[in-house]
């Protein structure tokens, strides 16, 4: 590989500065051109993406590290997660729009040029709806892999903070009872103060109270039982949030896939429409040139009937 | 500039090249899907010719372009359409004629900024014509860049490069090409050979073959890299790194090989199908004989292909059920994971919502890898199909047989196919097996006289006009190449004993057959297993033979060693007359053969790295790294079997 510029460059100035070429204005452009703030927008949604590409990769570190004092604490990691969940959903929200735009805007064209294809063969006109929108269409499509990259990484590292945070609270589970105590301490008090009170009024034997101490011990352990079963439901909401996301993915690029297949449609069906048309009126052209060349004949004739009955007198 | 790395393979190099110049020439990362960083320029337009895309296509697909950032790319001569908010990228060869389009676009303010890159290089009157041109628009602050790219050349195996100049052992060695048309070819290949060499990054010695086009490059090429030399300003060359060798041959050398059968997966599906730059041409015949084409494209993604695309044919089947055994396996383990047939199933301790979350994640993975795989069960069977049709291991038992047996045993063999029918048409192969018989031993005249006749009367369609070319490039060449062949078959051959080699292929050809009858993939590789130990051991062809003498002159045989000794030594580096050519080692080499070369010398000439490295792991001896592999054009015996046909016609 060469790099050609600089001596491009100096070429250019030599001549120019021999030639004093006066300043072409710019060549107007057609007035078909669509002059909107698609691109605008595409690239504004493209920054915003390449910005949370970058500050997920910023916060990665942070994010990821268990201990609150050196990273982020859960509170903030929760918030991470809620505003980036929004902003993804935003930008795909605005992908969507900007898609909808755009088959709306095809759709219009499509209504004019029935009109104007009547006329003959591709006009450039024609041409350039064309090779814009699969410009477009295929803008789209990288916008479309860039948000879908941008999510994938996402909940990659959330599903990796919560596993993480899964396997320090396993590792807490195994003095969960304690823990247990603790976070019903309340309860147990009171009911251990409950059991006081009882205590004092009634006088309840060795017995009787071993086995209320069993009972106890049982209702603890169906609650932390409980407990385990809320928190693994919580996961599985989790899990099914994303897989939804996943699978509304995998729903999008699937419909891209049909309409894409229903434009190709259409435009087979157009231009088989067309060609009838177009089969047609040669027909036509052609019955009305074999009738006059008939008529051309007839009078030819008839001229000659004459001319030679002029002659004959 | 990024100094080549010999490990990395050509292939590589060249995408690296080709998605920085979609880059717009910047460094860093050209998938802009993943970018972090917000870029000026996101989306372009490409704009190619007929080379380029040819160079383009053959490594990279369309989603590969997007992830560039490219949404359309189109022919240069085509109708386009304005886009005048879009920046452009051409990547085209520099001829007047595309010069004139481009300035045409900016005249119209086709596209917003331009950026033109050259497949070689520009020349100097035409760059200049070009900016006179530009600057009389006065719009040439919207071209932003123009670089010589130096990829005049098409990679379509890691190791594999094409030119991609047709018909070239016709044009040279046909007594109807003019001289100045020779000079103009032999132009052409060097100039691709200089690009090679530039976006190789290095500086080889030559080494070609004497008294041939070989020489001719070799001199041209000396002269333009010598130029090249001249111009380069800064010489950042690395002088550490060992130099590479550039051998130049001749095809003349052994022309055999180009019509051999083998048993090589890659080798076979060129052979019988169609392999074009990376696209598998099927032809498949349904039961009312109606042809349906059917393409295939393999890229460096394809795992399969990648994994055992130079293995031998029933080694691949029985990979091929291998992997698949494999997927069913992971399909089925996630299906049990997450489907669930009966109430019992559900354990209500596992966490299922995450078993289906990673089935979901794996899903993509698991059906690409069907999709490959299915692509491929499908070759394979008709690949079988057309064994079978052809009978082609008969052919490639008796081709391999050929300079070990005695030749009149041989010879009745022949005579004995040639008699037999097979379901398909198959007299081209067996004019292939018959040329080869004649170019490695030495066939009586009554005999030759016996075959034709009998060519011409079963086969009254098929044109002889290649055997003919034969007979005479043997007469000829008699001294010469003959003797080369015969050594190489013989010395090859010594290793294994010939008598029991023989008479085991002649086992396979009833048990491959076996194979169609079942469905291929069951129960198959039982069979495939049985039938590797019938696949002969593997010989070096001619061309390796010679790389391996020049690259390793201690280890290989003398005859060989006479040979390469009278080769010419180039050294683009040294200042006046070339030094004395003397034998030195070389660690990496890059082997062109001018007049088309084929798959069989690419894989054999991998296999023997793979060797060396092997026996350089294991301890000492020279010190091999990577031989690249290149010609005019890769083609398959039939096409080679045409070009001398035309030959043969005048």
């Amino acid at each position: 590989m060469a790099d050609q510029t600089p001596l491009f460059k100096q070429c250019i100035n030599i001549i120019q500065s021999e030639i004093k070429t006066a300043q072409i204005k710019p060549i107007e452009q057609p007035n078909y051109i669509i002059k909107d703030t698609f691109l605008k927008e595409c690239f504004e949604l493209y920054q915003i993406l390449t910005n949370l590409n970058q500050f997920i990769n910023e916060i990665k570190l942070n994010y990821l590290a268990l201990n609150d004092d050196k990273g982020l604490s859960t509170i903030e990691k929760d918030n991470i997660d809620e505003e980036l969940q929004v902003k993804i959903q935003q930008t795909y929200k605005k992908l969507t729009y900007l898609e909808n735009y755009e088959s709306k805007r095809n759709e219009l064209i499509n209504k004019h040029s029935n009109w104007t294809s009547i006329f003959g063969g591709k006009s450039d006109q024609s041409i350039y709806f064309e090779t814009l929108s699969s410009h477009r269409n295929a803008m789209l499509k990288f916008l479309m892999e860039c948000v879908n990259y941008v999510n994938s990484k996402f909940t990659n590292i959330q599903n990796k903070r919560h596993v993480r945070e899964r396997q320090i609270n396993s590792l807490n589970f195994q003095n969960i009872d304690e823990e247990e105590e603790e976070m019903d301490d309340v309860q147990i008090t009171n009911l251990e103060s409950l059991e006081v009170e009882r205590s004092g009024e009634s006088y309840f034997s060795q017995e009787q109270l071993q086995e209320l101490e069993t009972e106890n011990k049982e209702f603890l352990h169906m609650k932390t039982n409980q407990l385990k079963q809320v928190e693994k439901v919580q996961q599985s909401i989790m899990d099914i949030i994303n897989i939804q996301n996943e699978l509304s993915f995998k729903l999008q690029s699937q419909g891209d896939q049909i309409s894409n297949l229903i434009d190709v449609h259409s435009q087979v069906e157009m231009e088989v429409k067309s060609g009838n048309k177009q089969l047609n009126q040669a027909t036509k052209k052609n019955k009305r040139s074999a009738n006059l060349l008939v008529m051309l004949c007839f009078i030819l004739g008839i001229l000659l009937v004459i001319i030679d009955y002029i002659k004959f007198i | 500039m990024e100094t080549a790395t010999s490990s990395s393979s050509l292939r590589d190099l060249q995408i690296s090249k080709l998605e920085k110049m979609l880059h717009l020439n910047k460094d860093g990362s050209p998938d802009l899907t993943l970018a972090s960083k917000s870029e000026e320029i996101i989306w372009k337009v490409l704009i190619l010719d007929s080379k380029s895309t040819q160079i383009l296509s053959s490594i990279l697909r369309v989603n590969d372009l997007l992830k560039c950032g490219i949404t359309v790319h189109s022919l240069i001569n085509s109708k386009r359409s304005n886009l005048p908010d879009v920046s452009v990228i051409y990547f085209i060869e520099p001829t007047i004629e595309n010069i004139q389009i481009i300035i045409e676009d900016l005249k119209n303010d086709k596209y917003d900024s331009f950026f033109i890159n050259f497949t070689s290089s520009i020349n100097r009157s035409l760059l200049e014509e070009f900016a006179k041109s530009v600057s009389l628009i006065g719009k040439s602050h919207k071209i932003k860049q123009v670089y010589d790219q130096y990829l005049n050349y098409i990679t379509t195996e890691s190791n594999l490069f094409s030119i991609n100049q047709p018909q070239i052992y016709y044009k040279f060695n046909s007594n109807t090409t003019s001289e100045n048309e020779i000079h103009n070819l032999v132009n052409l290949i060097s100039d691709g050979l200089l690009s090679l060499i530039i976006s190789m990054d290095v500086i080889p010695i030559i080494r070609a073959q004497q008294n041939g086009p070989a020489e001719f490059v070799a001199k041209e090429l000396d002269m333009k890299l010598r130029e090249y030399l001249n111009n380069k300003t800064s010489t950042s060359q690395s002088t550490f790194t060992q130099r590479p060798v550039l051998i130049l041959l001749d095809r003349n050398f052994d022309l055999s090989s180009m019509f051999s059968h083998s048993w090589i997966y890659q080798c076979m599906v060129n052979d019988v199908f169609q392999l074009r730059r990376n696209t598998i041409k099927l032809i498949k015949t349904n039961k009312d004989g109606k042809e349906i084409i059917k393409n295939y494209d393999v890229d460096p993604k394809d795992f399969f292909w990648s994994k055992y695309s130079q293995l031998p044919f029933p080694d691949v089947v029985e990979n091929a059920d291998f992997e698949l055994n494999l997927y069913k396996q992971d399909a089925k383990e996630i299906t049990n994971r997450t489907g669930i047939s009966n109430l019992n199933d559900i354990d209500p301790n596992s966490n299922s919502t995450a078993n289906i979350q990673q089935a979901v994640e794996k899903l993509p993975e698991l059906t690409n890898r069907k999709s490959v795989l299915d692509m491929h069960m499908d070759i394979l069977s008709n690949l079988i199909n057309e064994l079978q049709a052809k009978n082609l291991d008969k052919y490639f038992e008796i081709e391999q047989n050929t300079a070990n047996t005695d030749s009149i045993k041989i010879q009745k063999e022949f005579l004995e196919i040639l008699q037999s029918n097979s379901e398909k048409d198959s007299s081209l192969d067996k004019l292939r097996t018959f040329i080869i018989l004649n170019l490695v031993v030495d066939i009586p005249k009554e005999y030759i006289n016996k075959v034709t006749s009998i060519f011409k009367e079963s086969y009254p369609s098929l044109d002889l006009a290649p055997l003919n070319y034969i007979l005479k490039f043997k007469e000829n060449s008699k001294l010469n190449i003959t003797n080369i062949a015969i050594d190489a078959n013989s010395q090859s051959n010594s290793h294994f004993s010939n008598e029991s080699s023989s008479a085991l292929l002649s086992g396979l050809s009833s048990k491959l057959y076996g194979l169609t009858e079942g469905k291929i993939s069951e129960g198959l590789s039982s069979i495939a297993s049985r039938i590797k130990n019938f696949i002969p051991e593997k010989k070096l062809t001619a061309l390796t033979h010679i790389v391996e003498s020049i690259m390793n002159p201690q280890g290989s045989n003398n005859r060989y060693l006479n040979i390469t000794d009278d080769y010419l030594y180039l050294d683009p580096k040294s200042r006046g007359h070339s030094t004395k050519p003397k034998r030195q080692q070389y660690n990496d080499s890059i082997v062109f053969v001018v007049g088309g070369g084929n798959y069989l010398e690419y894989q054999n000439l991998q296999e023997w790295k793979q060797e060396q490295i092997n026996k350089n792991i294991s301890g000492g001896g020279n010190v091999i790294k990577s031989v690249t592999y290149g010609s005019t054009e890769i083609l398959s015996p039939l096409e080679f079997l045409n070009e001398c046909g035309r030959l043969g016609e005048n």
